[in-house]
């Protein structure tokens, strides 16, 4: 065991040993093996063959034994040298404890316990392997082969092990060591199965063969892997490097690429087109560009990472090609970033810049349109030639209009101001479409200089055209102002030289005729305000025909037209003469009137008095008592003779009157007496001459009947004429009362007295009249004095005529009497009711009384 | 003042009756005989007739009014105004 064990180690140094107890003799092999295992140099061994020689070798390999901290317990080189094998072998046991197994320490624990450590660990995985100490536990041969299953599995199939075959497993697991692990074989399979308690240090000698050979694998795998690593760091740090190249040259490209992106400020016409830039700068700095920081950050990081690994790996520092360096990056970044800066910067701009254009291009659209719209047809309106047909007031209109244009033309001047304005800033601002807002704006203002040419001239020709009419109008108000009175005389000249006239008097058709001679006197005047009317009529003719400016207007004021002027002239003049005629032969009637007048008046002076005298006379006649009543009633009938001869005299002039009447002549200062005062004088005194004869007459008559003496008569005459203060040959009702006091009538102002001559004058005056003629004077006189009751007397008479009854028959009433006289007292008689009465019997009696107005009841 | 007066009957009653209509005067008590039925009672000379019978007089005529007045039964009544 433990020469395999030894010659597996010199075997790296190319020397094998046979005998563990010989070869190590010399010390020469003791120290290569020293050196292979502990992997140190020892001290040049000597070269001699000699004892001494031998010894000085043990020794420095057993020094160096002692060097690494291990007690040599009474092992010396002499023992060595001379070849003792327990001596040997413990000291060979001590140098695999101390190398082998003494610097295995697996977790701070001890060479035995880190190795059993290192074997239960490294077997833990196999179920059935259960490894406790360095004996038993390795019987079965499994603990081996897990071993070496662990290590290189592919070296062994465990899976066909069985623990029940300890001899194979062992077999196994030593020539597979010894093959490929370059491990000999120490141990012995049957060896082992075949004791009880297999030998520890054995044991534990092969196993920590296979822990270095394990941890030797290990180490070169470890080796390997280090150089994998480093190599892989190597190849790490290389492909970092490209890495960061390509990184930094895509970096630098892009921002190489996206730097003129951000630094183009060539602007866009639009807002859509900015607001697109303003986008695409979004996506950039949302969507692109974090990628690129970061990658920049991952190549700044890789940089550092790079630096650090290599720094870490004791390489040189990374030094990225020309232009990829740090700096360079760093600068390209900041240079991005400006531009970015920059770039958004003037994209708010250029967008507030656009927005600001394409609010100030709307507002001049807008307020282009609208002006556009305002001026529509305006050019048209003012070219206008409406004025020439315009009538005076139209005109005057159409110039208040035209203001009322001009002030809206005025405050549109705003307007258009504001336009170019705009246009200007347009311009000034860079718009895109400069040209065509030019094109429209200077179009506006050459429009609006247009209208303003327009404008004027429109007013010029207006207030032209308004003067010309209103001279015109002046002229019409001059003509109408002027004709109208003088159409007015005119009619009033017509009418009064066709008015028919009523004249009475010579004075009144001399009035005339005067009025007319002045009218006549009036009339070359008159002319002359005629011509002087149409020389204005005429005129106006001429201005309407100078100025071609509209006639169809006649004039305003008057209806009145020269023709009529003239014609009405004519007319008038024609009048003229005949009203010199028609004066003329009213003046001829007017003079034969006042001829008839005066011989009617003369007449008339004549018969009035004559008429007025004989009632006087007449009158004094009735009241004077100049002889008897017959002389006086001669004497009435010489006046009734000569008043009936007189008649002719009132026929004439009733004749006369009618010539007056039928002349039409109304009045006659040449007398006071109408042909109505004659004729009713002439009645009156007809009448009165018939009355007073008939008064007479009664007279007489009362006084046969009466048997009234003269000197009675006289005397009632005289009372009569006493009571009759104001001759009216009639009494008024206290005339009469004091007349009758005066006859004796006692008649006081009592109720009694009043009574009595209330009862008289119904006597005298049953018409109630209101006065007492003298005739009803005497027959009341005559009455009284009397004493005669009529209505007894034909009482009386009835009386006789029935034959002394109290009643009368129907038969001797139409007997006796005349057949008219009998069937009206028939008629009115009531009939008779005494106690003598028969059948149709007649009361007379009541009859009678009735007759007179008065019954005895 | 009209006032009413009923004489008792039988006639004559001893008033002188005057007027009427033909004769255009109002029917008047023209008068009286002393002590007779109409001196007896309230009647005065010249007293208007207004009614007799209570039939009014405006349109009577002398011989109408006197008819009525000697056609009234047994007693006369008269209406008067003094």
């Amino acid at each position: 065991t433990f020469t395999a064990w030894c010659n597996s180690h010199l075997r790296k140094a190319g020397t094998q040993i046979e005998n563990i107890e010989e070869d190590f003799r010399d010390g020469l092999k003791l120290m290569l093996l020293l050196e292979v295992i502990s992997g140190e140099r020892l001290a040049k061994p000597e070269r001699g063959k000699m004892r001494v020689h031998k010894i000085s070798n043990v020794n420095k390999a057993l020094d160096f034994i002692a060097s690494k901290g291990v007690k040599l317990v009474s092992i010396g080189a002499e023992e060595i040298v001379d070849g003792n094998v327990k001596m040997t072998l413990g000291m060979i046991w001590t140098i695999i404890l101390r190398f082998a197994i003494q610097d295995i320490s697996v977790e701070e624990t001890s060479a035995k316990e880190g190795l059993l450590l290192w074997c239960q660990r490294k077997t833990a995985p196999y179920k059935n392997v259960n490894i406790q100490n360095f004996h038993i536990s390795w019987k079965d041969g499994l603990g081996f082969c897990a071993l070496i299953h662990r290590h290189r599995p592919e070296l062994i199939d465990y899976g066909k092990l069985r623990k029940d075959d300890p001899l194979t497993n062992l077999n196994t697991a030593f020539d597979v060591a010894e093959k490929y692990l370059d491990i000999p074989k120490m141990l012995d399979a049957e060896d082992i199965v075949g004791t009880a308690r297999p030998d520890e240090k054995a044991i534990m000698t092969y196993v920590s063969s296979f822990y270095h050979a394990f941890s030797g694998a290990q180490k070169a795998e470890t080796a390997a892997n280090r150089i994998c690593k480093v190599l892989a760091v190597n190849q790490e740090n290389e492909q970092l490097m490209e890495d960061y190249e390509k990184l930094a040259s895509d970096l630098l490209e892009w921002i190489r690429r996206t730097i003129p992106w951000l630094e183009n400020r060539v602007p866009e016409n639009t807002m859509q087109a900015m607001q697109q830039k303003l986008e695409d700068f979004r996506d950039y700095r949302r969507l692109h560009k974090p990628p690129k920081v970061q990658e920049k950050c991952q190549l700044e990081i890789n940089f550092n990472t790079l630096q650090t690994k290599l720094r870490l790996s004791n390489r040189p520092a990374f030094m990225p090609s020309e232009g990829k360096m740090v700096s360079d990056i760093n600068n390209a970044w900041g240079g991005l970033e400006q531009a970015e800066k920059g770039y958004e910067e003037w994209l708010l701009n250029e967008i507030r810049r656009l927005e600001r254009l394409d609010h100030l291009a709307e507002k001049f659209r807008q307020k282009a349109s609208i002006h556009e719209s305002w001026t529509d047809g305006k050019e048209a309106m003012l070219q206008q030639k409406d004025y020439e047909i315009a009538t005076l007031s139209e005109i005057k209109a159409l110039l208040k209009k035209h203001e009322a244009f001009e002030s809206d033309l005025a405050a549109h001047q705003d307007r258009v101001e504001q336009i170019a304005a705009i246009a200007q800033e347009l311009n000034e601002l860079d718009y895109y479409d400069s040209p065509s807002v030019n094109a429209r704006c200077q179009k506006i203002c050459d429009q609006w200089d247009n209208l303003g040419a327009l404008t004027q001239k429109r007013r010029e020709a207006l207030e032209r055209t308004e003067k010309l009419l209103e001279t015109i109008d002046q002229l019409y108000l001059e003509y109408a102002k002027r004709a109208a009175p003088f159409n007015n005389w005119m009619e009033g000249a017509m009418e009064d030289l066709q008015d028919t006239f009523i004249v009475h008097t010579i004075e009144e058709i001399q009035g005339l005729t005067t009025a007319h001679e002045q009218f006549k006197a009036t009339l070359p005047d008159a002319d002359k305000e005629r011509q002087a009317i149409l020389g204005i009529h005429n005129e106006v003719s001429k201005i309407v025909q100078t100025y071609h400016v509209n006639m169809a207007g006649t004039n305003p004021y008057t209806t009145i037209t020269p023709q009529e002027i003239n014609s009405k002239w004519e007319h008038v003049r024609q009048l003229v003469p005949r009203r010199d005629q028609a004066l003329m032969e009213e003046h001829a009637r007017q003079q034969q009137n006042e001829r008839l007048r005066k011989q009617f008046g003369a007449q008339a002076n004549v018969i009035g008095p004559w008429i007025q005298t004989k009632m006087e006379e007449i009158g004094r006649i009735s009241i004077e008592m100049h002889g008897t009543l017959e002389d006086q009633l001669n004497h009435l009938r010489q006046y009734e003779k000569s008043i009936v001869n007189y008649k002719p005299k009132i026929d004439q002039l009733e004749g006369d009157h009618q010539q007056i009447q039928e002349a039409l002549i109304f009045d006659n200062k040449h007398t006071n007496y109408t042909m109505e005062h004659i004729r009713v004088g002439w009645e009156q005194l007809l009448t009165t001459i018939a009355r007073t004869i008939n008064e007479v007459e009664n007279q007489i008559l009362t006084r046969d009947a009466k048997g009234i003496s003269q000197e009675q008569m006289n005397e009632f005459r005289a009372s009569f004429n006493h009571f009759d203060r104001d001759h009216s040959g009639t009494l008024g009702p206290e005339e009469f009362k004091a007349c009758l006091i005066s006859l004796g009538y006692d008649i006081g102002n009592d109720a009694q007295g009043e009574a009595e001559f209330a009862r008289i004058m119904s006597i005298v005056d049953p018409n109630r009249m209101g006065v007492v003629t003298f005739q009803a004077f005497i027959d009341f006189m005559s009455r009284e004095t009397a004493d005669t009751d009529t209505a007894d007397q034909v009482m009386a008479s009835f009386k006789i005529l029935a034959g002394d009854k109290n009643y009368i028959t129907v038969d001797e009433l139409r007997r006796e009497l005349p057949p008219d006289q009998a069937e009206y007292c028939i008629a009115r008689m009531a009939p008779y009711h005494g106690h003598d009465a028969v059948p149709g019997a007649l009361d007379y009696m009541s009859f009678s009384t009735a007759l007179y107005g008065e019954s005895d009841l | 003042m009209a006032y009413s007066v009923t004489l008792n009957g039988p006639g004559p009653w001893g008033f002188r009756l005057q007027g009427g209509k033909d004769f255009n005067m109002p029917l008047t008590i023209s008068r009286i005989t002393p002590g007779s039925k109409a001196a007896q009672s309230q009647i005065n000379q010249g007293d208007l007739v207004v009614a007799i019978d209570g039939v009014n007089t405006d349109s009577m005529t002398h011989l109408e009014a006197q008819n009525k007045i000697k056609s009234a039964s047994y007693n006369l009544s008269l209406t008067l105004q003094k």
